[in-house]
């Protein structure tokens, strides 16, 4: 099973304001719109340093009782871990061998123009985010 | 059945470990404070290892007390 870091996902109460700072601080660029992501129940930015492969998504709640709101309440920050993967079905069944909980079953995502996720989570507390892999130039 | 109550108490001991192993046949998702999402995935990671289970996610749902637990636990180990 080939994976690939994709992106470091950070829990944030306001995506532009945290996106500013992200430019600012470190030199991060903006690679996508704000998009709504229904099933997150949050907004979502993905944000890249130039020259480099792995995106920083920005995670926000969508409204006051958003899955992500207890979250936020603790502090937010680091949030989940995604890697991209080519067969999404197979990276499941060996991470659920190796003693991880399927949180979500594969399913479409909207911030990813409909290739197909799953959630993953285990005892350290940082949940897995699965991505399939998507063609030349996608996200 | 006493055997398994005693090792979910241990579960939760590993997962909450503020609470007494008197206080935890009692506990909800809504009276332990830090019970969130992340301590349920943990909870239902150590209940996996402790029994054997390998558990669905249509079946997160039942992690949400203690007696629901045991109860989903003695029914997944009774029927395997």
């Amino acid at each position: 099973m080939e994976l690939n870091l994709h992106h470091i996902g950070i829990l944030v109460a306001e995506i532009p304001l945290a996106a500013s700072e992200y430019a600012r601080r470190f030199g991060y660029v903006a690679r996508t719109a704000i998009i709504h992501d229904p099933m997150q129940t949050a907004y979502v930015q993905f944000l890249a340093l130039p020259g480099t492969p792995v995106y920083l998504e920005l995670v926000a709640p969508d409204r006051p009782d958003s899955k992500l709101t207890n979250a936020l309440r603790k502090g937010g920050g680091l949030n989940h871990l995604c890697y991209v993967v080519l067969d999404l079905e197979a990276a499941c069944l060996h991470l659920r061998a190796e003693g991880m909980i399927l949180i979500q079953a594969p399913i479409a995502a909207v911030a990813f123009e409909g290739r197909r996720l799953a959630w993953l989570g285990a005892r350290d507390r940082i949940p897995i985010e699965l991505v399939e892999a998507g063609g030349p130039g996608s996200l | 059945m006493p055997d398994m109550r005693s090792r979910l108490v241990e579960c939760f001991r590993a997962v909450f470990t503020d609470l007494s192993n008197e206080a935890i046949p009692d506990v909800s998702m809504n009276s332990v404070a830090n019970w969130d999402s992340l301590a349920t995935i943990t909870l239902v990671s150590v209940v996996q290892e402790e029994f054997g289970l390998q558990i669905e996610p249509e079946d997160l749902g039942q992690f949400v007390a203690f007696d629901r637990i045991l109860e989903y636990v003695a029914c997944r180990v009774g029927a395997s």
